[in-house]
């Protein structure tokens, strides 16, 4: 099918051509990996009344196109939630120079920080109700491993692009990008910290690109 | 022990020998018995106790084992617990996703900081010792170490050791390494080696924690000394250097043999110790360690020998006892056991010996059964035939005793020919419980009638009820025809008796009769011989008076007046001695027999002398009359014989020839020969001559004189002997002996005068008796008062006092008898004597007389006479 698919945009791309800034739009399927949904039946801390299995944000993957652009202006916010023992969302796109609030939204202390190399940060204890709320800028793309060092299920990830043009597939792994340049870009679809899937797409104004991962 | 009898020793019986060996072989038996318990029950102790001591050693030791194993455990529970928890840490998870090993290190030296030992001893009040971790690494996952590059954790030495067991491993490894410090010594060092595991519970990396060498968690236990034995090498503080190095090679032996026990012992410098190993990290990567617990056995097994040798000391003693016990037993038990035995054993001989007896008793019963002659029978009272010998069968006419015995019931009671025989037989019986020759008449089987004797006995049981009947049956019949006819004969033998003896009592009387006649002829002879020298010599004394003044003459002729007179009277005592003799007339009084010889010497000289010079033929007189002691006689009597004698020998020389007298005195008595050369005596005639009534001399003879002497001899107590031969001559031998030994005679003493003087009643009819009895009373010093007849008697006793009477039987009137009884009515206490002319005893005593004496009646009779009849009055 790629081929086809890949003859397919191909094609579109010629049409659409070298078309006016009319906005390209990619859309596909990514398929997802199975993750399973994690235990936390943890001796170290209480679930206050919640159940035994908590069911995280589905997983998802994130589709960018890589290229430079120039960047965007204004402030870029973006919010990590921590909700029912876990990250909401799981997995959050930001582009380089967002911050990222993390408000605590539990009833109990969580302690986020991250070892990873696009930011190192570790935020402490705190609750719900204390303020500021404490917000990351995040200035280096790539992966950002987010932990709660009061629960160890607590596991999320920012991904940090370059690029402005993303999108967090849905939970069946369906995405659209809209407004793209046209072009020839690489087309990535980061599934996890250790796979990322290219495709080379070329961007007509106007057309709509169905790719497909993988 | 004493036998009754010997015990013949054959086969099969107890023999002398046996009790004693019984006795011996229920000793050693019982010995044997209680050496073996005590041998079984010594070894069963003994094994009992080493087993028991064995289990609480091992146990123990298990105990000890154990109890060390969980504290132990726990303590690698916890460790294995925290190293688990640290190696869920975020932060570890973290940086290993960062594969930041600085990071990581500095992390995991902040995370693991309640495990690490920071040099800073627990708190003292901790009750519970944590563990602590001298050190930590991490390792990939194929078991490189993660090294840190900072120089804050030196590198150990032993790292390597990790590497090798963290390559490939997906569990928690627990190892031990073996740390050398500089001193040479080994220790061990406890390493965990904890997965660490990613979001995606992936093995990302592996956390090492080390541990120091074991602190034993309170060891108190002296005997117990444990260690660790990795690789061949031992580390266990207890134990002295010198000995690990050998130890360890045990052990690596030990543990490399198949054998699974858990338990060995071994010898450490000559002790033994219980040695326990146990792998520590079972299913690890790493080499396996293994804790080496050894225990002490010496103090156990000194010990067991101490009770090993109690027990021994026990048993030696139990042994002792149950030897001595045995013994005494064996003799308790033995003795009677052996007297049993002997008891038996006697029994049984004595059994053996009783039926032998019996048997033979049998065989003999059987024997006399079968054949005897009477038939022996056993009967029911019914009358049935219990049994029945074949004698008895053939007594009834039946073939056999079985033939007998199926006749039908009761058949024994027709045997009878009367019909109520058996109901008196019966009845008999019962009362008195025997019958003896019971005489009745029975049928045989032919019907015919015999006699039979019956003797029978009841038999009785305890309560006395008749059993049955046995007895005896005899065939009578012919006896008891015998006994008819013989009493028939006898009927007619007794009455020809009685004829016979009239026969002979009237042909005695006819002889008695001639034999009077003759003998009175004999008599009047003699008497007439006896007369004439007192008639000779009274008229030559009265012719020639001068004679009488030679008193000496005079006597001499007196003298043989009365010898003659005597003897007169002894002829007609003759007639006494014809029908009767007495005895009592004798008296007896020493006599001098060669002086009574030469007296009937003298007697019948008529005879000797006249009678054969009438005839031409001479007989001379032979004397050899030696001097002889007195012998106790009736002088008249023996004069008497000698008499006979001499006149029997001048009847046998008929043609003359010589009589030869001999005295001859000897220790026994006096010996008398009168002998003759005659024509002796025949054969028969020797026989039969003392026979009364036998005689040679035909008509002239009574036969009676021989047997006369013959009867005087005996009464003297003397012999009479003969010596005769036909054509030669006869001797008669007598022999007197020197005393008389006849106790129906009363010797007489001789007779004394009476020393009273007594007033006399004489009755007496004839004129001389009278005068002459008066003399003979006055000579004694009596008075006498006369009378003739009883009546005057009667009237003179009447009217003077008399002190004794004498009257003679025969008067004419009042008798003497009639005269008594009339004096004894006055006076009953009146002495009277009876003087009697006839041949008397003491049995002709009338009532009234208290003596009676026949005439003539000499002076010493007169006396006695008196004395006895004042004695008896």
């Amino acid at each position: 099918m790629n081929l086809l698919s890949t003859t397919a945009v191909m094609g579109l791309l010629g049409v659409s051509g070298v078309a006016a800034q009319a906005q390209a739009t990619i859309e596909g399927t990514v398929t997802l990996p199975h993750e399973a949904s994690i235990e936390v039946i943890n001796k170290r801390y209480q679930m206050n009344g919640e159940q035994g299995m908590i069911a995280p944000d589905p997983p998802a993957a994130v589709v960018f196109l890589e290229g430079s652009f120039p960047a965007k202006k204004g402030s870029l916010k973006a919010q990590l939630v921590q909700k029912n023992l876990d990250f909401a969302p799981r997995l959050l796109p930001v582009q380089i120079g967002t911050s990222v609030e993390f408000p605590n939204q539990d009833t109990t202390y969580h302690s986020l920080f991250s070892f990873s190399k696009a930011k190192r940060f570790d935020l402490g204890r705190y609750r719900s109700d204390e303020t500021p709320v404490p917000s990351v800028v995040f200035d280096k793309p790539g992966p950002v491993v987010l932990h709660c060092d009061i629960h160890e299920h607590m596991r999320a990830i920012i991904l940090v692009l370059e690029t402005p043009y993303f999108a967090k597939t849905d939970a069946q792994g369906k995405y659209r990008i809209g407004n793209l340049p046209a072009g020839h870009y690489h087309f990535k679809a980061w599934l996890n910290d250790k796979t990322t899937l290219e495709k080379t797409v070329d961007l007509k104004d106007g057309g709509t690109l169905h790719v497909d991962f993988p | 022990m004493s036998t009754s009898h010997e015990i013949p020793a054959t086969p099969g019986r107890l023999t002398r020998s046996s009790p004693l060996s019984f006795r011996a072989k229920l000793r050693l038996w019982l010995m044997l018995i209680v050496f073996t318990a005590t041998a079984i029950s010594l070894y069963v102790a003994q094994r009992v106790a080493q087993v028991s001591d064995e289990a609480n050693l091992r146990n123990k030791f298990q105990t000890r084992l154990g109890y060390l194993n969980g504290a132990r455990e726990a303590r690698e529970t916890e460790v294995s617990e925290q190293c688990r928890r640290l190696a869920q840490s975020v932060r570890i998870q973290a940086a290993l996703e960062e594969q930041d090993v600085e990071d990581l290190y500095a992390n995991a030296r902040i995370e693991l900081r309640d495990v690490l030992d920071n040099g800073q001893p627990p708190a003292q009040d901790a009750p519970v010792k944590p563990p602590r971790a001298t050190f930590f690494r991490f390792l990939t996952i194929d078991g490189k170490l993660l090294e840190p590059t900072s120089s804050s954790t030196p590198p150990e030495p032993w790292e390597n050791q990790i590497t090798a067991a963290g390559a490939g491993a997906t569990t928690q490894q627990i190892g031990y390494v073996t740390v050398t410090d500089t001193a040479g010594n080994i220790s061990f060092h406890e390493i965990v080696i904890t997965p660490i595991l990613g979001p995606e519970g992936e093995k990302i990396a592996q956390l090492v924690l080390g541990f120091p060498p074991v602190d034993p968690v309170g060891n108190p236990d002296p005997e117990l000394k444990t260690g660790l034995c990795v690789n061949g090498q031992l580390d266990m503080p207890g134990l002295p250097a010198a000995e690990r190095a050998p130890l360890a090679e045990s052990i690596a032996r030990i543990i490399h043999s198949p054998g699974n026990d858990a338990n060995f012992v071994v010898k450490i410098g000559n002790e033994p110790y219980l040695l326990s190993y146990k792998i520590l990290n079972p299913g690890s990567h790493f080499i396996p360690a293994y804790e080496v617990c050894l225990y002490s056995l010496s103090a156990s097994m000194a010990q067991q020998q101490r009770w090993r040798w109690r027990i021994v000391g026990t048993a030696v003693l139990v042994l002792l006892f149950g030897l001595g016990v045995s013994h005494l037993l064996s003799s308790r038990l033995s003795r009677p056991v052996e007297q049993m035995a002997e008891v038996s054993a006697q029994n049984v001989a004595r059994r053996e010996e009783a039926e032998a007896e019996r048997d033979m008793t049998e065989q003999k019963y059987q024997s006399i059964f079968e054949n005897a002659a009477e038939g022996i029978f056993l009967l029911t009272p019914e009358g049935n035939f219990t049994s029945a010998n074949p004698a008895m069968a053939r007594i009834f006419g039946y073939a056999s005793s079985a033939q007998l015995r199926a006749e039908p019931e009761g058949r024994a009671k027709n045997l009878y020919a009367q019909p109520d025989t058996w109901e008196e037989f019966l009845s008999r019986i019962q009362s008195e419980n025997r019958v003896s020759n019971f005489e009745c008449e029975a049928k045989t089987r032919d019907g015919k009638v015999i006699w039979i004797s019956q003797n029978a006995r009841a038999v009785r049981d305890a309560a006395g009820k008749l059993l049955y009947l046995e007895g005896t049956v005899e065939d009578i019949t012919d006896r008891r025809h015998a006994a008819d006819a013989l009493r028939k004969l006898n009927i007619e033998l007794e009455k020809a008796l009685a004829d016979l003896r009239t026969t002979q009592n009237q042909v005695i009387q006819q002889e008695r009769l001639r034999a009077l006649g003759q003998m009175a002829s004999g008599i009047a002879h003699d008497f007439n011989n006896s007369l004439m020298p007192i008639m000779g010599f009274s008229e030559l004394l009265l012719a020639h008076p001068a004679i009488l003044d030679d008193k000496e003459k005079t006597s001499g002729y007196l003298e043989t007046i009365r010898t003659a007179a005597k003897d007169a009277a002894s002829i007609v005592s003759r007639l006494r001695e014809f029908y009767r003799s007495n005895e009592n007339s004798d008296v007896f009084a020493p006599v001098n027999l060669a002086q009574l010889l030469r007296q009937s010497i003298s007697l019948t000289q008529p005879k000797w002398k006249g009678q054969a010079q009438a005839s031409g033929a001479e007989t001379r007189i032979v004397e050899e009359l030696e001097t002889v002691p007195p012998v106790s006689g009736d002088e008249s009597a023996l004069r008497e014989v000698f008499a006979n004698l001499i006149f029997n020998a001048v009847d046998a020389m008929p043609r003359g020839g010589s009589i030869t007298l001999r005295t001859r005195g000897e220790e026994s008595g006096v010996t008398v020969e009168i002998a003759d050369t005659g024509g002796g005596m025949s054969e028969e005639v020797r026989q039969r001559c003392l026979e009364p009534f036998f005689t040679t001399k035909g008509n002239r003879g009574t036969g009676l004189g021989l047997a006369m002497v013959f009867g005087i001899v005996q009464r003297h107590g003397g012999t009479l002997d003969l010596r005769t031969e036909q054509g030669k001559g006869t001797t008669f031998i007598l022999h007197f002996p020197l005393q008389v030994s006849i106790p129906a005679a009363i010797v007489e003493s001789q007779s004394l005068p009476n020393p009273d003087r007594l007033h006399v009643l004489l009755v007496e009819d004839e004129p001389q008796v009278r005068d002459v009895l008066t003399a003979f009373l006055e000579t004694d010093g009596h008075s006498v008062g006369n009378a003739e007849d009883g009546a005057e008697g009667l009237r003179r006793f009447l009217a003077e006092k008399f002190d004794l009477v004498i009257t003679d039987k025969a008067m004419p009137g009042m008798s003497g008898n009639q005269l008594a009884l009339e004096i004894k009515r006055f006076s009953p206490h009146m002495p009277v004597v009876l003087l009697s002319g006839f041949n008397t005893g003491d049995n002709d005593k009338g009532p009234g007389i208290d003596v009676i004496v026949s005439k003539p009646i000499t002076i010493p009779a007169l006396r006695k006479a008196i004395r006895r009849a004042r004695e008896t009055a």
